[in-house]
């Protein structure tokens, strides 16, 4: 079992030196920074969104009452519409 | 303080090229790292960078709170993204790095060709073992680390990188016996 695992050690110990001269390409360093520039303005995209996304449900609100107050002028006008056709309008003197 | 530490603090008080210094600082032993694991540089460099992008973010975010030293941080991001990458990934052919490496001297190429082929060598014969065994053996045996900093790296005990260890070497005992 020693022999084996000196066999084991000595394996490594080979693979370790033989890939001691392992480096990134020459080219890499460059790459990581457009990584990290292209993460900087999505992470500001992110933020100016931050603001936009807290007013939206106030924003909901107002679209829905703008909605009904819509339907209910309309609804307004057609009655008053339908009163002149059938001439019943009332004059106010 | 390192180095390493005082670009990182410089960073938090938004110095952006501070980053910078951090990978041309540590790229070169994490890109090993992962290749040692992964079997090639290709791979490797897409972890890294990934694992860069990665530690960036949670630096903004204040996710790392400098209780650990920022190599040992970076080294376990990166061995955390390698086990992830290894999991995924389908082998490389690296056919156009021999190509653009033949451009250079003779004896460069040869060391390169060398290098490659130990990788693979090493990737295939530890790729069998569980990722966690694979990690700590490279971190001890290849890397040179000691348990404490890869209990820390791994995030575990150092009596569980001692287990790690010693399962590592009676699988790798196992299957040199089956073969």
């Amino acid at each position: 079992m020693k022999d084996q695992d000196e066999n084991i050690d000595a394996r490594l110990e080979r693979l370790a030196r033989a890939t001691e001269v392992v480096r990134p390409r020459p080219d890499f360093g460059a790459r990581v920074a457009r990584a990290l520039e292209a993460e900087q303005r999505g992470g500001l995209l992110l933020e100016l969104g931050r603001p936009a996304r807290r007013i939206l449900p106030a924003l909901a609100l107002a679209a829905a009452f703008s909605l009904v107050w819509a339907v209910e002028s309309d609804q307004a006008f057609d009655d008053a519409l339908s009163a002149y056709a059938d001439e019943t309008v009332e004059l106010e003197w | 303080m390192s180095d390493l530490e005082g670009a990182i603090g410089r960073f938090l008080k938004g110095d952006a090229t501070a980053f910078q210094e951090v990978v041309d600082a540590t790229s070169a032993r994490l890109v090993r790292l992962s290749a040692r694991m992964l079997g090639n540089v290709a791979d490797a460099e897409d972890v890294v960078q990934e694992a860069y992008v990665k530690a960036y973010r949670s630096l903004l975010d204040g996710q790392f709170d400098r209780r650990a030293k920022v190599e040992t941080w970076l080294y376990r991001i990166v061995v955390n993204a390698t086990i992830d990458a290894r999991r995924k990934r389908t082998r490389r052919v690296p056919a156009i790095e021999v190509e653009e490496e033949t451009a250079g001297p003779a004896q460069e190429v040869a060391s390169t060709q060398e290098a490659r082929l130990a990788l693979t060598e090493l990737a295939d014969w530890l790729g069998e073992l569980p990722p966690d065994q694979q990690a700590a053996l490279v971190l001890k045996e290849v890397e040179g680390r000691e348990s404490v900093e890869i209990a820390e790296i791994l995030g575990c005990s150092e009596g569980a990188v001692e287990q790690r260890l010693v399962r590592a070497r009676a699988t790798l005992r196992q299957r040199r016996n089956e073969s």
